[in-house]
């Protein structure tokens, strides 16, 4: 990995998630650190990532399929994520997270993860 | 701050039942909507701290109070007259009550019976318990009351199912639904909390002695399961279990009950509805078409909640203690989230509606209702059923629920 702040590309410090879309779509999209991908995704407005109930694990409407190669690189998933995992719209695969619960940290720049065609 | 001053006809007291007997008022949604900031109502006695409540009509402003479970919380009430801290009645074990961590932990645990792919395995059930109950529709020769009929039986018959219920117990279970929801509309003067203690008395001493000990001996896939083992497990409280069966009867019902009658009620009183409905039952299938309904109907009319902190809605002040009804039916028809609000159209297709709420709270019974209401008109476009209206329909009287008490109907045509 590049570090970010020598990056000219990015011109900035904070980390960049790469969201891929079921249609082809690829975005960016800027997270900092210590907030969740979630929060970033629905303060952008940037579609396909609901967070319906804000991150308190009750909703389900935040999956993403993290790719496999980040997959160990992510903060742990607590018991209750696995349990809410049964309740995501499209299937789950060992890829999922929750996006409320990836919580941005520097190693995690250039994180890339897809979504689900439906969230709820 | 009194925003309302200069309006020359008597609001009627939009938190109390009085206001929707003759239906939902959105000609004064829509000039509360369009004054600036938030619009103060006045509410006199002790049931408001500050004397009022701010009255919630845009999309965005429910929005950001309804996601924000630690500006905004429930644990002091979510309905007039019942504005006190929940804690010290014995509404503070019901999930809907619960703020943060508490809300979390016992929310998942029903959470778990209620997701999208769970609730499509629902299917095959649901249709047939449609099926049977548009069966006896068909077959009852004259004029009929298609409240009990359709719009009760099929929620009713559903809820128990997903509880659990064993047939025979049924019955005891759909007259405690419907008592439950008339303690709730008492009367100014009436002991609402005393009447409602009595209920759930009843429903807990069944649940607790006879439900429970059954799922422990007899496991289902049922939600009457699923609390037994979270409170087997130490995920819930024995109270937090009871008030879980009660939570799914009580939101279950009556909202489902008012979707299918009040859509019947538009449909025969409105052919252009009618002719929409059918059409576009076939040209983009029954999903957009119940989402049109849900929306039009906005069957639950708003919740309550009140400010922890002192703060900012829409560019108002708000005081910590202050009330705020989110008028999830107004913003239904906000003309910034739909264009011609007004308009019933099945063919619109624009996400954005607050029928279930959002946040933290919000309806996890959403995939199930829809299902039902879908289902139901899938069948009845199949079997070409038509009916036609025989009498005066009758509202209900509630403050929070769009409620339909009678619709006295014939049936015309179908198998
Ligand atoms: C058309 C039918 C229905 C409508 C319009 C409806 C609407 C709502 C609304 C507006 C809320 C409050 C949301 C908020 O505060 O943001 C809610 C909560 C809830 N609903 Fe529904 N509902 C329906 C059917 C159902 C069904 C069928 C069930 C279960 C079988 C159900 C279970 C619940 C539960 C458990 C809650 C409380 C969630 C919480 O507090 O965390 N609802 N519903
Ligand atoms: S935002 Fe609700 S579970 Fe992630």
């Amino acid at each position: 990995m590049t570090s970010t702040s020598c990056n000219p590309e990015r011109g900035t410090d904070v980390p960049k998630v790469t969201l891929h879309y079921p249609n082809g779509e690829v975005r960016t999209l800027s997270v900092d650190n210590g907030q969740s991908v979630m929060k970033a995704a629905t303060a952008n407005m940037v579609p396909g990532i609901i967070g319906e109930c804000g991150g308190e694990l009750t909703c389900a409407t935040c999956h993403v399929f993290v790719e496999p190669e980040w997959l160990d690189r992510l903060p742990g998933q607590e018991q209750e994520e696995v349990d809410m995992l049964d309740l995501t719209s499209e299937e789950p695969t060992e890829c999922s997270r929750l996006s409320c619960q990836i919580v941005m940290s520097p190693d995690l720049d250039g994180l890339v993860v897809r979504l689900p065609k439906t969230q709820r | 701050m009194t925003t309302n001053v200069d309006r020359e006809v008597a609001l009627p007291n939009l938190m109390h039942a009085s206001a929707y007997v003759n239906g939902i008022p959105h000609d004064l949604f829509d000039y509360i909507r369009s004054q600036p900031g938030l619009f103060w109502f006045p509410v006199e006695g002790p049931i408001t701290e500050h004397g009022g409540v701010w009255i919630l009509t845009r999309t965005k402003d429910i929005r950001e109070v309804d996601g924000d479970g630690e500006r905004f919380i429930c644990g002091l009430g979510l309905l007039h007259p019942m504005m006190m801290p929940m804690e010290d009645t014995f509404m503070g074990d019901n999930l809907m009550s619960m703020d943060g961590a508490r809300h979390a932990r016992v929310r998942r645990v029903i959470a778990r019976g209620f997701g999208p792919r769970m609730v499509a395995g629902f299917e095959p059930w649901i249709r047939e318990i449609v099926t049977e109950t548009l069966d006896e529709l068909v077959a009852t020769k004259g004029p009929l009351d298609y409240v009990p009929a359709v719009a009760a039986a099929i929620p009713s018959r559903v809820i128990a199912r997903i509880l659990g219920v064993p047939l025979e117990d049924r019955p005891f279970i759909v007259r405690i639904t419907t008592d439950l929801f008339a303690a709730t509309q008492g009367e100014a003067g009436q002991d609402v909390v005393a009447n409602l203690t009595r209920v759930f008395q009843e429903l807990f001493d069944y649940v607790e002695t006879t439900l429970m000990p059954l799922k422990r001996e007899h496991p289902g896939q049922d939600m009457s399961t699923v609390i037994t083992q979270g409170f087997d497990a130490g995920e819930v409280t024995l109270k937090e279990a009871l008030f879980l069966h009660q939570l799914i009867m009580n939101a279950g019902f009556e909202t489902t009950h008012t979707t299918i009658g009040r859509s019947m009620w538009l449909m025969l009183e409105d052919p252009e509805i009618e002719r929409k409905t059918w059409a576009a039952l076939d040209e983009v299938g029954s999903g957009l078409v119940v989402d049109e309904f849900l929306r039009y109907i906005s069957p639950v009319i708003h919740f309550v909640r009140v400010a922890a902190v002192e703060t900012e809605v829409a560019g108002q002040k708000i005081r910590k203690g202050d009330q705020l009804a989110m008028f999830f039916t107004a913003a239904n028809r906000d003309p910034e989230t739909f264009t011609d609000p007004h308009t019933f159209d099945p063919w619109r297709n624009e996400a954005g509606s607050l029928t279930f709420g959002a946040g933290p709270h919000r309806c996890l019974g959403a995939p199930v209702a829809r299902l039902q209401v879908q289902i139901l008109f899938e069948e009845m476009a199949k079997r070409n059923i038509r009916l036609r209206m025989a009498g005066e329909p009758k509202r209900g009287y509630s403050n929070f629920i769009n409620a339909i008490a009678e619709i006295p109907v014939e049936v015309i045509s179908g198998s």
